[in-house]
C-alpha cells in the first residue's frame, strides 16, 4: 500500500472517514448526520487545536483533542438522533465519528486551511453519494419515500455493513481503473 | 454449544470487531507491519482490546441509570488509555497523515465498549465477548496484513494493486466471517 501522500484524494477520504463512511450510510437521513457531525467536529477540533499551546506537549495535545472530538460527535449524534429519524445500527457509528482520523486530519501536521476544507467538501459528497446509493438501491427507498414499483426486491445486502465494504471497494476499484486507463491513454498520445 | 463458548466464537467470528463490526480503519495500522511482525503486534493489539473492553464495561456499570448518558465519558478515558498503552508497548509509534498514529487505536477500542454498552452486556458475559473480540481482532490485523503483501507481490494490473481490491478482500472475508453459524 501506498503512502498517505500518495494516496488519490477520493482514497485519503474513504480511509479518514471509514468509520461513518461504512456504518452510517445505511440510509439518507443517517449519511446527512454523518455528514454534519463530522464537518462540525473536524472544524471545531481544528479550532481547538489553533488554541492549544505547544508548551503543553504532545501526549496532553492529543488526549485532550481526542476527548473533545469523542465528546463532540457524541453530543451531535444525540442532538441527531431528535432531528433525523436514525436506524438504531447507526447511532453507535455515528457516537464513533469523533474517533475517526479525518476530524484530526486538520490538527495535524500535513494539512493546510484549503486542503482540509476540500477534504470535508469530499467527504460530505461521498457520504451523502453513500446514503442515496445504499437508501435507494438496498431498501428501496429515499428518505424514507417508496421509489421503487410495489413487487421490486431491492438489493438488501447493499443496506448491511458487508455491502457497504462492497460499495466501498467498488468506489475505490473504479476510481484506480479510470485513473490507470488515463495515464496509459497520455502515455500513448505523447509516444 | 455452551453459552459462554458461544459468545466468545460469536465476538470472534460473527461479531468481528473488523470484519463485521468495522470499529477502525485498520488498513493503515496493517500497512506499516509485515506477516511475520503482525504475528507479535497483533498479539499485543488483540491483549489491549481485550482488556480494555473488560475495564470498559465494569466502568460502565457503574453508572446508575440517572446519568447513564455521561457513560461514554469512560468509553474515552479507556479508549485513551489503551491507545496510549499500545503505543507504550512499542506499537502505533511516528505519524499517519499528519495524525498520531495511536491514534487509530481509539476507534476499535472505543467502538467495541459502545457496543457492549449498547447491546447492554456486562459481567462474564462481557468479559467473554471482550476476550472473544481480542482474538478477532488478531485474525483480522494477520488478515490484513497476510493480504497486502499477497497484493504487494501479485502480478496484476497496477489498478488492481490498491485500496480498491483489499477493500474487496475484506468484505468477502465479511461475508464469510458473517456466515458462521454456531448451534
Amino acid at each position: 500500500m501506498k503512502r498517505f501522500e500518495e494516496l488519490t484524494s477520493l482514497e485519503q477520504v474513504l480511509l479518514l472517514g471509514f468509520i461513518p463512511i461504512l456504518g452510517a450510510t445505511s440510509s439518507l437521513g443517517a449519511a446527512l448526520a454523518a455528514a454534519v457531525i463530522g464537518v462540525l467536529s473536524a472544524v471545531l477540533v481544528w479550532l481547538a487545536a489553533r488554541l492549544i499551546p505547544a508548551s503543553v506537549g504532545n501526549t496532553t495535545r492529543w488526549g485532550t483533542l481526542v476527548a473533545l472530538g469523542i465528546g463532540l460527535s457524541y453530543g451531535l449524534s444525540l442532538s441527531a438522533a431528535y432531528l433525523v429519524p436514525l436506524p438504531a445500527a447507526a447511532l453507535v457509528y455515528l457516537y464513533l465519528a469523533g474517533a475517526t482520523p479525518l476530524v484530526y486530519f486538520g490538527a495535524g501536521s500535513a494539512c493546510t486551511v484549503r486542503q482540509c476544507s476540500l477534504l470535508l467538501l469530499r467527504y460530505v459528497a461521498v457520504v451523502l453519494a453513500f446514503g442515496v446509493v445504499r437508501e435507494a438501491l438496498g431498501n428501496g427507498t429515499l428518505l424514507g419515500v417508496d421509489l421503487w414499483q410495489p413487487g421490486v426486491i431491492p438489493a438488501g445486502i447493499l443496506a448491511s455493513g458487508t455491502g457497504a465494504l462492497l460499495l466501498f471497494a467498488g468506489v475505490a476499484f473504479v476510481s484506480h481503473m479510470r485513473a490507470d486507463l488515463k495515464a496509459s491513454r497520455a502515455r500513448e498520445n505523447q509516444a | 454449544m455452551n453459552d459462554n463458548l458461544q459468545l466468545l466464537l460469536e465476538f470472534a467470528l460473527t461479531r468481528n470487531v473488523v470484519f463485521i463490526l468495522m470499529f477502525g480503519a485498520l488498513v493503515p495500522i496493517a500497512a506499516d507491519l509485515t506477516v511475520r511482525r503482525s504475528l507479535s503486534a497483533g498479539l499485543k493489539h488483540g491483549f489491549v482490546l481485550a482488556l480494555a473492553g473488560v475495564i470498559g464495561s465494569a466502568l460502565l456499570s457503574l453508572f446508575p441509570d440517572q446519568i447513564a448518558f455521561l457513560s461514554p465519558v469512560a468509553v474515552m478515558v479507556v479508549a485513551i488509555s489503551a491507545a496510549a498503552a499500545l503505543h507504550g508497548w512499542g506499537e502505533l509509534g511516528g505519524e499517519w497523515a499528519g495524525v498520531p498514529r495511536w491514534l487509530l487505536a481509539v476507534a476499535p477500542v472505543a467502538g467495541l465498549q459502545l457496543h457492549f454498552w449498547i447491546t447492554d452486556l456486562s459481567g462474564l458475559d462481557a468479559v467473554l465477548a471482550a476476550f472473544g473480540a481480542g482474538v478477532g481482532y488478531y485474525f483480522g490485523i494477520v488478515m490484513v496484513v497476510a493480504t497486502i503483501e499477497q497484493i504487494r507481490i501479485a502480478e496484476a494490473p497496477l489498478h488492481a494493486k490498491r485500496l480498491g481490491t483489499l477493500f474487496f478482500a475484506i468484505a468477502i472475508f465479511a461475508l464469510g466471517f458473517s456466515g458462521f453459524q454456531f448451534l
